[in-house]
């Protein structure tokens, strides 16, 4: 169905498939690493166009990919902030289950369970094998959701600490000790399904 | 051997100055800890390693091959046509495609 532009916009706001053709691609590789599946970052792409829309200066040429970038990505941390907060459990960030199994009591002092692993694999191969990534994105999913958000915005995002801890209502302290415990999830889940394996 | 730190708190100690700059005192005893256990030296530099690959991961989107398959393509102009038929951007449409907005023109 059409959509006449009656006031004079340039016809490209008539016909979605345009903008889509000229930035979906690119919205979608840039949502996709960062969140944790396919359906979730299409929402967040389709959000972007609708808001880019209704800003009103779409024009679909090159130079707005910077722009929709941008609006893509404060979707992006509104969509781990919201997360953050419909599962913020009160006192469930006290304790680590998988933290605190990692270590075990060694003559008095709390020693590695298993000491980490040999990691034999260097930076540029790891960065060009789809399937470490995707075992990445799978052990990413499985991180409390919390702890997802505050890896996802502090490490990915590059979002300041101080407004990480504002959006998720934590302590500077708080924060990295969930940056810590997503870490030491992460880097064992990493360690069982891709270096050993 | 009883070492300043245990590990459990040195993999903290790690993460904690990766965020800011530690005190002398737990700067020494880290330094400490790492000097004389291999398996958190070890566990420092692979979380210093993600940290890092993570980093590029997220800069070098091209490295992900993320293609807009046809159905994905379909999907997305379905979506953006269906709201982009209500002028207000208020309600998406209920399925009736005819007369978006209530304003039905008659000729």
């Amino acid at each position: 169905m059409n959509h006449p532009g009656m006031d004079g916009k340039p016809d490209v706001r008539s016909d979605p498939a345009t903008w889509v053709d000229a930035h979906g691609a690119a919205l979608l590789a840039y949502a996709m690493p960062r969140v944790r599946d396919q359906l979730t970052a299409e929402d967040l792409v389709q959000e972007t166009f609708l808001a880019a829309l209704k800003a009103d200066n779409f024009r679909g040429d090159a130079q707005e990919r910077t722009w929709l970038i941008s609006i893509l990505r404060n979707k992006i941390c509104d969509h781990f902030r919201r997360l953050a907060r419909e599962r913020a459990q009160p006192g469930g960030d006290a304790v680590d289950v998988v933290e605190d199994a990692q270590f075990a009591p060694h003559m008095g002092s709390d020693g590695w369970a298993k000491a980490p692993g040999r990691w034999l694999v260097d930076d540029e191969t790891l960065m060009a094998n789809r399937e470490f990534w995707e075992i990445f994105h799978s052990c990413l999913g499985a991180l409390p959701s919390r702890q997802a958000a505050a890896f996802v915005l502090r490490m990915m995002e590059d979002v300041e600490a101080e407004r990480v801890c504002q959006d998720l209502e934590i302590t500077a302290t708080n924060l990295w000790v969930m940056l810590h415990r997503a870490r030491c999830r992460l880097r064992a889940c990493l360690e069982e399904r891709w270096f050993t394996s | 051997m009883k070492r300043f730190t245990s590990c459990k708190e040195a993999a903290k100690a790690v993460a904690e100055a990766m965020e800011h700059d530690l005190p002398l005192y737990r700067r020494f005893a880290l330094n400490f800890h790492l000097l004389v256990c291999s398996a958190c030296r070890r566990y420092r530099s692979q979380v210093i390693g993600l940290n890092r690959l993570v980093r590029r991961h997220v800069r070098e989107p091209n490295q992900v091959v993320v293609e807009l398959d046809s159905d994905t393509r379909q999907r997305l102009v379905d979506r953006l046509r269906q709201a982009n038929a209500t002028p207000t951007g208020g309600t998406l449409s209920t399925g009736n495609d005819h007369t978006p907005g209530g304003t039905p023109v008659t000729p």
